[in-house]
């Protein structure tokens, strides 16, 4: 019966998600791969005079102007070195948008149900940004939650602190 | 309701839009100068739309139609005369119907126009009642009979299209024609090819076989005539028939595709992107020539030359597939003008020039602002009421002109009025008022000087305000919107004579001429239809005053100096021995970078999100070796010291 077996595969992917697994710092996160549609090496970022701080610049993807978030400085964890870094092109709402990663550690396939909600151990403004956290090789990794990582809120956020 | 395929949706809404403007334009012709002809033709307009929405199986808009078409052809009969009563009732017609085929294009809910139906009813029955008449035209008599007509237009017909509005004529002289396929429109617009079926109701059987003999004795012509059978619908036929004609006419026949602006816009990158390898190739190529002078380098000159001709030429092509005839805007002028002119007790009449003019879809919104607000100025500021302008010996009806035309890459758009013109008098009072002028600085000011504070933002005439034109936004939010698209605004105005505005605007918006500057050690672009001058500070007379500030005397002109890097607030990257004079707002300003590379062509690519709120920059474009150079907008820069 081949049709019952796709309906179970089809049941089975519903509860599984693949995410990717990257390092900031040492510090393991993740977005849903989904929201990844590659990773590209990236040496001439055009830096862009009055931008949010977090904006690292601009890079030519194939033709298309990009504009690439240093996620460090995003997250409150940091600050990228410029010369030469690894980009994570998402794919947020037909836009894309590159986050900066210092290393891709894999691509999991989770349960969705093994990603929790995350504590009041991070501040607010932190917490909005982080869909959940699960525990992957016996580590924890924050999986972000790719369409408020840039929203119009953080934008306004970022703003201000720079006025 | 007949089920409409998508095509054949589209294919209905685009010939009832053509139609609703035909009458809407030919209407307010009518009020001005009404002729037979006109009026015949009007009523074809009429009748065609009826026919078109009845074989849709749209029973209402057809009865509305139906209804406009009595009334026409009252006036046509000579029992009804032309009143503004009467032409408002047929623009609100005009409305309804608009508002129908939208609504059936967007698949929403259908406005009911049974009360307009039975206005206009009521209308013509109050007139049939007062001259008292049986005879109606558009009416079922028992010996009617319906005749399909295929009519096959032979290849050897020089002109197609004449021939097949010649048969179009010839029947509808014979009778009424209730479906016809191409439609007049397209007909006339030459797009008939080699088939023209028609349904056409006729009195009886002799005047068929008459309009059979007279069709036919044109020898390029094969008429198949299948008379109808009785009792047959002829909403059946003409569905049976459109059916045969789709299957029938081949993909090919289609003369126009309907692409979303994004695919184009994509398809314009793509392009973009191919500008940008051909010039690294021809670099390339060049590389190659000097280090190898025989035949190899010869052979790829040529090729490169051939390739790059065709990207421009597919560049050329593509932009031009973005551009429309102005005539998208100026179609909803003369109805404009009605309306204003009529709500201020004035008499205007409008011209309309250059409408086959193009310019880029992009810019067509922001053209139409400006263009109703200096046509709502006209109307309101210029043109003087009947009285004054018979007293100061002038036409009682005023005059505006539209004209469009293409210079040298741009497009000229001039509004002309014969009105009271501006008074340089009363601008140079209100600008004293306003602390914008000191009396000396006033007395002192020319009558075309003082005319330009108009566009000081803020600044409006007109002792009271009017509903029309407001307060508030004037002149300098057209000049804004100018700005916005690249464009500039010139206005003349003689006191008594009238008032002419010159918008001078871009072909197109994603490929711009720019100038390429260093700073900060890197190159960025200005668009070149700000920069005015490029000179050598070294030579250049430069005044420091006191604070700091630096003024640069240009043949006696003080105009102030910026640092381009400090205005974008980047560290500059060496000395800054080159001024480019800019046109920011209204004023000349000079800006001092640290070199100019040259003058290109670049293509506008957007920031993206989330940069595309920026102020300084319109965009950013790729060179010819892949880098990236940020596109300053000059009017969205922020001067400061």
């Amino acid at each position: 019966m081949p049709q019952v077996i796709e309906e179970k595969q089809e049941q089975k992917e519903k509860q599984e998600r693949n995410i990717v697994v990257f390092r900031l710092n040492g510090t393991p996160f993740a977005l849903d791969i989904q929201n990844v549609q590659e990773i590209v090496q990236q040496s001439d970022i055009v830096s862009v005079p009055g931008a949010p701080p977090f904006i690292l610049g601009i890079v030519n993807l194939r033709g298309r102007i990009m504009a690439v978030v240093d996620t460090k400085r995003l997250l409150g964890i940091g600050e990228t070195s410029t010369d030469k870094v690894l980009v994570m092109v998402a794919q947020i709402d037909e836009r894309l948008v590159g986050f900066t990663v210092d290393e891709v550690e894999q691509v999991a396939r989770i349960a969705s149900d093994a990603v929790e909600p995350v504590s009041n151990l991070i501040s607010s403004e932190e917490t909005r940004k982080i869909e959940g956290v699960l525990r992957l090789g016996g580590k924890l990794v924050l999986l972000l939650d790719a369409n408020r990582l840039l929203d119009e809120e953080t934008l306004e956020a970022a703003m201000s602190q720079q006025h | 309701m007949v089920e409409l395929s998508q095509d054949e949706l589209e294919l209905f809404v685009t010939e009832a839009e053509e139609n609703i403007a035909n009458l809407e334009n030919g209407l307010l012709k009518l009020e001005r100068e009404g002729d037979a002809a006109l009026v015949a033709e009007l009523f074809r307009y009429a009748h065609t739309l009826k026919g078109s929405a009845g074989a849709a199986g749209l029973v209402e808009m057809s009865q509305l139609a139906h209804a406009m078409e009595n009334l026409l052809d009252e006036v046509r009969n000579g029992k009804r005369n032309v009143t503004s009563e009467l032409v408002d009732t047929l623009l609100e017609c005009v409305d309804v119907l608009r508002a129908m085929v939208l609504a059936l294009r967007d698949g929403e809910k259908q406005p009911d126009p049974s009360l307009l139906v039975r206005k206009l009813s009521a209308f013509s029955e109050e007139q049939r009642n007062q001259s008292d008449t049986s005879d109606q035209k558009v009416s079922m008599s028992s010996g009617e009979i319906c005749a399909t007509l295929n009519i096959f237009i032979k290849p050897e017909c020089q002109m197609p299209s004449a021939r097949a509005f010649q048969a179009y004529l010839i029947m509808s002289r014979y009778g009424e024609i209730t479906f016809l396929d191409p439609p007049v429109s397209e007909i006339q617009a030459g797009r008939a090819k080699y088939r023209l079926v028609a349904q056409v109701k006729l009195p009886d059987d002799n005047s068929l076989s008459e309009m059979e003999q007279e069709l036919t004795r044109f020898g390029d012509l094969v008429v198949e005539v299948q008379r109808q059978k009785d009792g047959q619908k002829i909403s059946e036929i003409v569905t049976a028939q459109r059916e045969v004609e789709t299957s029938a006419a081949p993909q090919a026949e289609l003369q126009s595709v309907r692409v979303s602006i994004e695919q184009m816009d994509a398809l314009l990158n793509l392009v973009g992107e191919l500008v940008i390898e051909r010039a690294r190739l021809e670099r390339g190529v060049r590389k190659v020539a000097e280090l190898n002078g025989n035949g190899i380098a010869e052979e790829l000159q040529g090729v490169t030359e051939r390739v790059s001709r065709i990207v421009s030429q597919l560049q050329e092509a593509l932009t031009r597939t973005r551009m429309v005839p102005l005539n998208v805007v100026f179609a909803r002028f003369p109805r404009l003008v009605r309306e204003l002119a009529r709500s201020m007790n004035k008499r205007v009449q409008l011209k309309i020039e250059g409408e086959d003019t193009e310019i880029d879809r992009a810019l067509v919104e922001k053209l139409n602002e400006c263009l109703v607000h200096l046509i709502r100025n006209a109307i309101d500021h210029g043109i003087e009421p009947p009285d004054e302008r018979t007293a100061a010996g002038k036409p009682p009806e005023g005059l505006i002109e539209i004209s469009a035309s293409q210079s040298e890459g741009s497009v000229i758009v001039v509004v002309r009025d014969d009105g009271r013109g501006i008074d340089p008098n009363k601008i140079r009072r209100k600008a004293m008022e306003r602390g914008l002028l000191t009396e000396e600085q006033a007395s002192s000011l020319n009558d075309d000087d003082a005319i330009q504070f108009i566009f000081r933002s803020g600044f409006s005439t007109k002792e009271e305000v009017s509903e029309v034109s407001g307060r508030g936004v004037g002149m300098d939010a057209v000049k804004a919107a100018m700005e916005q698209i690249g464009g500039t605004i010139d206005l003349h105005s003689q006191i008594g004579a009238g008032t002419t505005v010159t918008l001078r605007l871009p072909l197109t918006l994603a490929i711009i001429p720019a100038l390429l500057v260093r700073v900060g050690g890197r190159l960025f672009a200005l668009p070149m239809h700000s920069v005015t001058e490029v000179l050598d500070l070294q030579r250049s007379d430069i005044q420091e005053i006191g604070t700091g500030e630096k003024v640069l005397v240009l043949r006696g002109n003080p105009l102030p100096l910026f640092s381009l890097a400090k205005l974008l607030g980047i560290p500059n990257g060496g000395t800054e021995g080159t001024g480019v004079i800019v046109r920011q707002q209204e004023k000349l300003i000079a800006m001092s970078v640290e070199g100019v590379k040259g003058k290109d062509e670049i293509v506008i690519k957007p920031l993206g999100y989330p940069l595309h709120n920026l102020r300084s920059f319109i965009g950013a474009t790729i060179l010819g070796d892949g880098s990236i150079a940020l596109i300053v907008d000059l009017n969205g820069l922020t001067i400061r010291r």
